[in-house]
């Protein structure tokens, strides 16, 4: 009988401590709201775990990243200040993932759900989460498919992942590419990576191997797609041993991985929007004058779902394939570079990337000046957002 | 309960190179633990859950079940189930029989947030199937609370059964006439391994002294189809001296299921 009473007050105390300890959490909560959790099972196919089977080492990747960019949100919502966030996230999640990536750390075995890498994270905002892990789920369905020769027609089998993907409409991203000024032009933009720069260089080489991932897979000779899918893998290992050679802008489809972007528009450019997002989500997370972190991520996330809404027109030619491990030039023009780059023909993009940085940083002034993007717009038309539309009572 | 395995080995033998992706964080009845957590299988997802065996020593007597389960997530953040319970009861002679075949829905409110818990409800209803079971039907409703806070979490359970009270002996795992209770899970997502304990009171469907039981288990994701389970029970007031069980669960689809 002492025992039982041991345990049920022990177990008390828990559950007790854990109430109270959710009340610190409760700042991110201006209304609690009660959201329907709808999980889905993704698309059955013969290709499952393809990439796992015969990729092994990328798939390792790819798991680490998903394990990055969900501890990345959670570290960001359990520090009590700025300047703890910045320390677990710059300094320790940096050393976590660049040993796991680099072997000297244990992998995880398999694609980790953010719910358990990032339990309170995904309690904030739980529709974005859906987003997320949705568009996660078409990536890996793509690189399942490319990997698996038994696959005979692997156009078709896209397609039909990619018409299963839109099934769900609240939880797309759109096939038409949004504007940057989502991405830059809004008041909470470039917070993140100007607070964290390291780790969001890290979160940019993610998506980078994961375009690069989508070009080496196309290639129809498994040999040579070895040989691409192994290149990839060990230039992105190489960004976390020499941090200077992550990217300093977002890696876009039509630039890493022109040939997948050709084949498949539509699916290029939902990644796109998708690592578009995570940007904007992380400006957000991260912007201490965004009081309601969910009202802001849902009405943002209402935007970039838009199909029709603050499309982009800067018109985005594609580069040539250009090797993985000749890439650093171009993933080392800043962001304000790259937004150039979108307006420039090909042939004038190539010879963008021969020229000083001095020479670079002169002509993306003078480009940037003649650019009017005309702000963000809502359905009602133009809305001018500032930082005094946003509510400062928050963190 | 024959029947269920013929459902397992077909469903399993037409689906060799289906896709899952189990999750070894969905705590159900007895897999390896009582309580259960608040969330329900994914839409368009299957599960075969294979409790190989469950043991448990009691007064001397000693029993050895096998409750297979098979669940169907068929709408969003609903699932139907069906499980069985085979008992071989060993207290001087061997009696070997089914006991009771069980339906299950189970509806999950909401996802949890800062605030609100996970709410889920599950009708069941439990016929009598085996000479070891009970004799009438019998339908409960339990209610289901999960709650986190970084990679603790916590469960609460308990649920009320109507219909008569049967007769010594009779009856089973599946039938109760009430239960509640609370588990701490500790999820350690880099080994994809949950660590569970619980305790919980249970009248028996015949009646007799509410019975106090403890669990303690793990859950451990062996494969993206399969998780395996274990834990150890024992009666803290009545109840077993000492059981234990081990499970497997595999996560399954068809095509068919999926739009075209």
């Amino acid at each position: 009988m002492n025992y039982l009473k041991r345990f049920v007050v022990i177990t008390l105390i828990i559950a007790i401590s854990f109430s109270f300890t959710s009340i610190g959490f409760a700042r991110f909560e201006k209304k609690p709201e009660f959201e329907k959790r709808e999980s889905i099972f993704y698309l059955y196919g013969k290709y499952n775990f393809a990439t796992r089977r015969v990729y092994p080492e990328f798939n390792a990747m790819l798991n680490i990243i998903d394990i990055g960019h969900a501890q990345l949100a959670e570290r960001l919502v359990s520090a009590k200040n700025e300047e703890e966030a910045v320390k677990l996230i710059e300094e320790d999640l940096f050393e976590m993932v660049t040993k796991m990536f680099l072997g000297q750390a244990r992998r995880p075995r398999f694609a980790p759900s953010e719910e358990t890498v990032a339990p309170e994270s995904s309690k904030l905002a739980w529709k974005v989460n859906k987003a997320f892990d949705w568009t996660h789920y078409l990536h890996r369905q793509v690189y399942d498919i490319l990997s698996d020769d038994r696959v005979k027609d692997k156009d078709q089998t896209i397609k039909e992942a990619f018409n299963y993907y839109r099934t769900e409409p609240e939880r797309t991203f759109p096939p038409k590419l949004k504007s940057m000024e989502l991405m830059e032009g809004q008041p909470f933009s470039g917070y993140w990576r100007e607070k964290y720069p390291k780790f969001n260089g890290a979160i940019w080489a993610y998506h980078w191997l994961q375009l690069a991932a989508n070009e080496a897979l196309i290639e129809p000779d498994p040999g040579v797609r070895r040989q691409k899918v192994d290149l990839a893998v060990e230039e992105f290992k190489q960004m976390f041993r020499d941090p200077s050679r992550l990217p300093k802008h977002m890696p876009m489809a039509h630039e890493v991985s022109p040939t997948f972007a050709k084949r498949y528009p539509e699916i290029a450019t939902t990644f796109d929007n998708l690592h578009t997002f995570h940007d904007i989500y992380m400006d957000l997370l991260t912007h201490p004058k965004v009081g309601d972190k969910r009202d802001e991520a849902y009405r943002q996330l209402a935007l970039i779902s838009d199909p029709s809404g603050n499309l982009e027109t800067m018109p985005s030619h594609p580069l040539p394939p250009i090797p993985f491990d000749q890439q650093q030039p171009l993933l080392q023009t800043n962001q304000m570079e790259h937004m150039a780059m979108m307006m420039m023909p090909t042939k004038e993009q190539m010879r963008f990337l021969t020229l000083s940085s001095l020479e670079r940083k002169e002509m993306t002034e003078k480009m940037m000046k003649n650019m009017n993007h005309g702000g963000i717009k809502n359905e009602g038309g133009e809305q001018k957002m500032d930082h005094e539309d946003m509510d400062h009572s928050g963190k | 309960m024959f029947h269920l395995l013929f459902i397992f080995v077909a469903v399993v033998g037409i689906s060799t190179s289906a896709f899952g992706q189990a999750d070894y964080r969905n705590l159900d009845p007895g897999r390896p633990i009582a309580i259960e957590d608040a969330y329900p299988i994914e839409f368009r997802a299957l599960e075969v859950q294979f409790g190989i065996p469950r043991y448990s020593r009691e007064e001397g007597g000693k029993a050895l079940s096998f409750e297979p389960e098979l669940k169907w997530g068929f709408a969003k953040d609903w699932q139907f189930g069906i499980s069985g319970e085979n008992t071989t009861l060993r207290d001087g002679g061997t009696t070997n029989s089914f006991r009771d075949t069980q339906l299950h829905l189970f509806y999950n409110l909401n996802q949890e947030s800062f605030t609100i818990p996970a709410i889920a409800f599950r009708p069941e209803l439990t016929f009598p199937t085996g000479a070891l079971g009970s004799e009438n039907v019998h339908a409960a409703l339990k209610a289901i609370v999960s709650k986190s806070i970084g990679m603790n979490r916590v469960h609460l359970n308990g649920s009320y059964t109507a219909g008569p009270t049967e007769v010594t002996g009779r009856g089973g795992e599946l039938v109760n006439r009430y239960f509640y209770g609370i588990a701490y899970e500790r999820t350690f997502p880099i080994e994809f391994l949950a660590l569970l304990a619980d305790v919980y009171a249970v009248r028996p469907i015949a009646g007799g002294p509410t019975e106090v039981i403890a669990d303690l288990g793990a859950r451990y994701q062996l494969t993206p189809f399969w998780v395996l389970d274990a834990g150890l029970i024992t009666g803290l007031r009545e109840g077993p001296d000492f059981g234990f069980t081990v499970g497997l669960s595999y996560v399954f689809s068809f095509r068919g299921l999926f739009p075209r």
